[in-house]
């Protein structure tokens, strides 16, 4: 649990739930915004529509740094992501 | 759905008190200011006397006034123009000067001439950015300050929720005559609870208005990675060629003006209104003339209609209407800036500011209760903890009365060690918040009640200086509809009299001392 933890684990949960949240939400935002033209919308409203949406992905990666239980592993997790996300957005 | 463990709302506790007492102060300045910004425009009447004109609808000609232009704005490539309404009087008007820095001054609406007005920064040159930025522009720190705040604070109220078992039944609880830490807790819940959905709106939409800045390489990587081409199709914006150097008249601007409404009202079945004038390559071949409505009176929606003008021709080169997901977040947006005829509305975003500073400080002021009494009291993270939340609450709010008494009695020729007279109000604003974060660090919690009496000091101060400065004293005010100054007069008042009373409460008492009773001699 995160107050029984020492500095340094606690450290990566906040580097993973912000850092790592921000890159996951860069990421989603580009991917949203390239994919969704793809199905017809315009790519200006597709980046509006991913724009709003962003802090429901970035809010909740925070929070599931700090509640979780595996931070080491949902941290990889989280970082495996955006690195996903924003690799799909740029291979659009 | 899985059960929220113990574990689980342990986690939310400590990320809830950890973050809370990490960012409280920036979170306590920004709310504290956005407050303030719900009435920037009367601030500005208030502080900036020379603009206190009472408003009438009357036709403007940009024509007459880009004919009378200064010397140096005629020769500006960039000539901005904000068209007056009820709470803006004059013509708000800035210029990009031959050194790349803007000028603003004020135009008189009846005759267009610049208007000799107190140099001052007020709400929206000082207020409203600080709200924004904290005013620190070097590389957008400020900004990211901001940002990391509103996203803590979301983050914050989510995981609240998470930490109270009984939340609905704590919404009701107020026990004010229990021990302080139990009623500090108890009014923290309760203002937590009874604004929460403005709370979440306000940080939500305050990141969004900012997206461009904040998340730059995801809003331009759809679009090649040229965030221009992103913000032209989201916002409109249109690239305007840079001026050719060889002279040519302008065409007629308040001919351009009446086209752009109407094209818009053609669009929305109801009459729309420019807000922004903005003349790019004034005298240029390459000249163009851009009308947004920015800030619509009669609806939440902010800059649903950019149209652009060749200059020289008057042929439209760009027309835009929001389209539906962007007029949604354009919704959003214009619901932080309240910026629409609502008067009632404003008030209650004003009372839901207030109350969100009241959330912060007892939540800040809950953590350092719950450890007063213990050893770790006199730690130097508790003193710091302590020292910031007096000075960053109590001293933030004295600093900006201290910013109303400097405007008032500053003389005009004034300069300090800064460029302008406006700059040395500034300067006080920050050295008296400096002064309140050393006071606090010596005195500890003797501050509060100390720092409670300078606001009060200073707000009735503030109320007299301007009656004596300006002749406009809240019953003159009231008598010539300066509702504006009358208004800020009033909340002076109520500040003095709520800080005068908080400063009672706060006083130590001091123990009765015996009266010295004579002793029969052996």
């Amino acid at each position: 649990m995160v107050a029984d933890e020492g500095a340094a684990l606690i450290l990566w949960r906040i580097a993973a739930g912000f850092v790592g949240g921000y890159a996951l939400t860069s990421g989603f935002v580009a991917l949203l915004g390239s994919v969704l033209p793809l199905a017809g919308m315009a790519r200006g409203e597709a980046v509006s529509l991913a724009a709003m949406l962003a802090l429901f992905v970035y809010v909740p990666a925070c929070l599931l740094m700090f509640a979780t239980r595996r931070p080491l592993r949902d941290g990889a997790l989280l970082s495996a992501g955006a690195a996903a996300t924003i690799a799909l957005a740029r291979a659009i | 759905m899985p059960a929220i463990t113990e574990d689980f709302r342990r986690a939310m506790g400590w990320l809830h008190s950890w973050l809370g007492v990490t960012i409280g102060v920036v979170m306590f300045a920004v709310f504290w200011m956005g407050s303030l910004t719900v009435f920037a425009p009367e601030i500005d009447r208030w502080m900036i006397p020379e603009t206190r004109i009472v408003h009438r609808e009357r036709a403007i000609s940009y024509d007459r006034l880009l004919a009378n232009l200064p010397p140096e704005a005629a020769r500006s490539d960039y000539i901005n123009f904000v068209v007056p309404d009820a709470r803006r009087p004059a013509i708000g008007m800035f210029y990009r000067a031959a050194d790349g820095e803007f000028r603003s001054l004020d135009l008189d609406p009846a005759t267009g001439a610049p208007i000799d007005a107190t140099d001052s920064h007020a709400g929206t040159g000082f207020v409203y950015p600080f709200h924004l930025s904290l005013t620190i522009e070097w590389r957008s720190l400020g900004y990211w300050i901001v940002g990391l705040a509103a996203l803590s604070m979301l983050i914050l109220l989510i995981s609240g929720l998470f930490v109270h078992r009984k939340i609905i039944a704590e919404f009701f609880v107020f026990r004010p005559k229990r021990h302080a830490r139990r009623a500090t807790l108890d009014l923290h819940n309760l203002s937590s609870l009874a604004g929460l959905p403005f709370y979440f709106l306000m940080p939500f939409s305050g990141l969004l208005i900012f997206a461009f800045l904040y998340l730059p390489w995801g809003m331009a990587e759809p679009f090649g990675g040229k965030l221009k081409d992103a913000t032209a199709a989201i916002s409109g914006e249109y690239a305007v060629a840079k001026p050719a150097g060889r002279p040519a008249p302008l065409a007629s601007v308040d001919a351009m003006k009446a086209r752009a409404e109407a094209m818009w009202a053609a669009a929305e079945g109801v009459p729309v209104r420019t807000n922004l004038v903005r003349v790019f390559n004034y005298g240029d071949v390459r000249a163009a003339v851009y009308f947004r409505n920015t800030f619509p009176k009669d609806r939440v929606t902010l800059s649903e209609y950019v149209a652009v003008f060749d200059g020289v021709s008057g042929r439209v080169l760009h027309d835009f209407a929001k389209p539906p997901i962007g007029h949604a977040s354009a919704w959003v947006q214009g619901a932080h800036f309240v910026q629409f005829g609502h008067w009632p509305l404003r008030w209650l975003y004003f009372a839901g500011g207030l109350g969100g500073c009241v959330m912060i400080a007892t939540g800040m002021l809950f953590w350092l209760r719950k450890r007063e009494a213990k050893l770790s009291a006199n730690s130097p993270g508790y003193r710091l903890v302590e020292a910031l939340t007096i000075a960053g609450t109590s001293g933030l709010i004295a600093a900006t009365g201290a910013f109303l008494v400097a405007n008032r009695l500053m003389p005009a020729d004034a300069r300090f060690v800064m460029e302008s007279r406006a700059d040395g109000e500034v300067l006080v604003f920050w050295l008296v918040w400096l002064g309140t974060v050393v006071h606090a660090a010596m005195l500890r919690g003797r501050a509060w009640a100390q720092q409670c009496w300078l606001i009060a000091g200073l707000a009735i101060a503030a109320f007299l200086l301007n009656a004596v400065t300006t002749g406009d004293h809240f019953v003159a005010a009231v008598g010539e509809g300066l509702w504006a100054v009358a208004g800020m007069d009033l909340v002076l008042l109520i500040a003095a009299a709520i800080a005068g009373r908080s400063a009672v409460r706060l006083s130590p008492v001091r123990p009765a001392v015996p009266m010295p009773v004579a002793m029969p001699a052996e």
